[in-house]
């Protein structure tokens, strides 16, 4: 009893290759081995031309119609067995013709005779590149910042000041980040040329990857991994204000729209007050950091009133002990700092390769300036005032913290941004109902009714815009 | 409570220059509605030239932040209490100070990218 595949190969080819199932799996071993019942078997299978034309196409010759291009193509090519054993299986395999399979299916040692479909690998529906799942810092986690890359916030297109040590732009995370650097003198004069982004000290390569340190492989470091830095060296090798006021004045004018500082005078300073006030005219966010000496201690200008002075919390939401915290006699923002951001165990890039971690209220303060970037890119046209309150207002005070200490607590990117600009990035996106794509069938069904309806022939110009890549068959020239 | 510190630049002798740093007041200079700093320059050289008609000595070195309205000037000392006492000026502070801005971090190490303390 032929089966339909083997029927329909039958019926085109006049040969179908089969699969023969015997009775005892010792005949194959038997039959491999006995040379007169293999010889019986043997004989009902013939050799193919299906299966020669597989060796020819392999040895990458030409074949026309399905058969032997030639008989020199024929001659290079060694002629397959007629069957093939598979004694540990049970089963031979081989081409048969009707006569071949009629007599193999009324043999004794033959259990079952199928057709042998072609074997062919089951496509994927669906193929993409890999994607290691993205290494994120604690920090950055904390933060909840990937939602918002994941939606496209970035700090794209926008330009944190960052004065501090230097910065190591050699640095595989650094690649792309330095939009311009500068080095001052103690009179706050611009050396030039301008150096290429260097460090002095450790301190800036660590900040300014945590604000803006691009991905390396699937590791990241930075809170806004397409904004851009004006970075200047403004301390060490000399404690002068003018360096500093030269950092601030420069970035000001290089269009800086957060100033993210790691820096402060130990207690109450108030001659950064005017420029702070300067800075906020502008609508620049200046985001300081408070200070690493503990409860009732602060730096300026980390806690004036018109800046985001941020202080440090661990990982498990505990403010650092470290972390600077006061309170002043003032009506308008007593207490500092106004918010706390991951600052123990942060990993960022270290000068000359490589990472570090450091504890701090330094390191703090790139988290939230990097925030900043962010929703400055969501909304390039809000106000300062807005950044800051978004920011503030996604705050959440962590189980055990206290505001005195931790201000409103630490914020979260997806809060903030909708804060700013009413857009959620978790909500999940209504989903398109399918529309059924109509069968060749239907089509030709569509189309008769529309000419029984009396509908217009589209024209040749429209049928071949209706299919696109299928060239137009034009009429042959007759010689 | 904590007090304001501003420090008026140290006193040396009268002929000896002394590096300070001048900040206007924003009032005097700033245009919340203009961003353009042309202002702040105008109102440093005006006060400079005034200074200089007082005192009829010349400062050393001058650097004007133009976008944030502050001086950084080397002058004799009866310079630099002159420019302190003109009314355009909110403040003026000595350059070189005792300490170092930087903020240390309290702990350091080299890790991996992990946070695994690196072998040295």
């Amino acid at each position: 009893m032929t089966t339909p595949l083997i029927e329909s190969e039958l019926d085109s080819t006049g040969v179908a290759q089969v699969i023969v199932i015997l009775k005892t799996p010792g005949a194959a071993t038997s039959l491999a081995s006995a040379a007169g019942d293999k010889k019986r078997i043997s004989a009902h299978f013939r050799s193919s031309e299906m299966s020669m034309n597989s060796q020819i196409a392999e040895a990458g010759v030409k074949k026309a119609g399905g058969f032997l291009a030639s008989a020199a193509a024929a001659k290079s090519v060694k002629a397959p067995p007629p069957v093939r054993y598979y004694p540990n299986l049970g089963i031979a395999l081989g081409t048969v013709d009707r006569a071949g399979l009629a007599a193999l299916e009324k043999d004794p040692d033959v259990a079952t005779v199928t057709g042998a479909p072609p074997i062919s690998p089951i496509w994927p529906e669906h193929v993409a590149a890999a994607k290691a799942p993205k290494d994120l810092t604690w920090g950055l986690k904390a933060l909840r910042v990937e939602a918002l890359w994941n939606a496209g916030y970035t700090g794209k297109g926008v330009r944190v000041g960052h004065l501090d040590t230097g910065f190591d732009g050699n640095h595989p995370m650094a690649k792309g980040a330095v939009l311009k650097f500068a080095e001052f003198d103690l009179f706050g004069d611009l050396k030039s040329p301008a150096p290429k982004a260097y460090d002095t000290d450790d301190h800036g390569t660590h900040s300014g990857i945590t604000i803006a340190g691009r991905a390396a492989g699937n590791r990241h470091a930075g809170v806004a991994p397409e904004a851009r830095l004006l970075s200047a060296i403004v301390i060490e090798g000399g404690n002068a204000l003018a360096r500093v006021l030269g950092g601030i004045d420069w970035a000001l004018g290089e269009g800086m729209q957060v100033l993210s500082m790691s820096l402060g005078f130990r207690g109450w300073w108030d001659n950064f007050v005017p420029i702070m006030a300067v800075l906020r005219a502008r609508n620049v966010l200046p985001v300081i950091a408070v200070g690493n000496e503990g409860p009732g201690t602060s730096r300026s200008p980390g806690n004036y009133p018109n800046v985001l002075s941020v202080g440090a919390m661990d990982e498990n939401g505990r403010v650092a002990n470290f972390s600077s915290s006061q309170s002043f006699a003032r009506q308008q923002r007593p207490n500092v700092p106004y918010l706390v951001a991951p600052g123990v165990d942060i990993i960022s890039a270290k000068p000359g390769g490589g990472y570090q971690s450091m504890d701090g209220t330094s390191m703090a303060t790139p988290h939230v300036a990097g925030l900043a970037a962010l929703l400055y890119q969501a909304n390039p046209n809000a106000s300062v005032a807005e950044v800051e309150n978004a920011i503030l207002g996604s705050c959440t005070l962590r189980p055990g913290m206290r505001p005195s200490r931790a201000g409103a607590g630490c914020p979260d990117a997806v809060k903030a941004l909708k804060l700013l600009t009413g857009v959620d990035v978790t909500a999940k996106p209504k989903v398109k109902p399918k529309t059924k794509k109509k069968s060749k069938k239907a089509k030709s069904k569509a189309k008769a009714k529309a000419k029984k309806a009396g509908a217009p022939r589209p024209t040749k110009s429209a049928r071949s815009a209706a299919r696109p890549g299928r060239k137009a068959k034009g009429r042959k020239k007759r010689a | 409570m904590p007090s304001s510190r501003s420090k008026k630049p140290q006193k040396a002798a009268a002929t000896a220059a002394v590096q300070a740093v001048v900040t206007l007041r924003p009032e005097s200079w700033l245009d919340e509605s203009d961003a353009k700093a042309s202002r702040a320059d105008q109102v440093a050289q005006r006060v400079l030239d005034r200074v200089r008609q007082k005192c009829g000595t010349e400062p050393e070195r001058v650097k004007v932040f133009s976008n944030i309205g502050s001086i950084s000037i080397a002058a004799e000392q009866r310079f630099i209490d002159q420019l302190a006492a003109e009314p355009e000026v909110l403040r003026a502070d000595p350059n070189i100070q005792q300490e170092s801005m930087k903020i240390e971090p309290r702990r350091k190490r080299e890790v991996d990218f992990h946070g695994k303390t690196k072998k040295r």
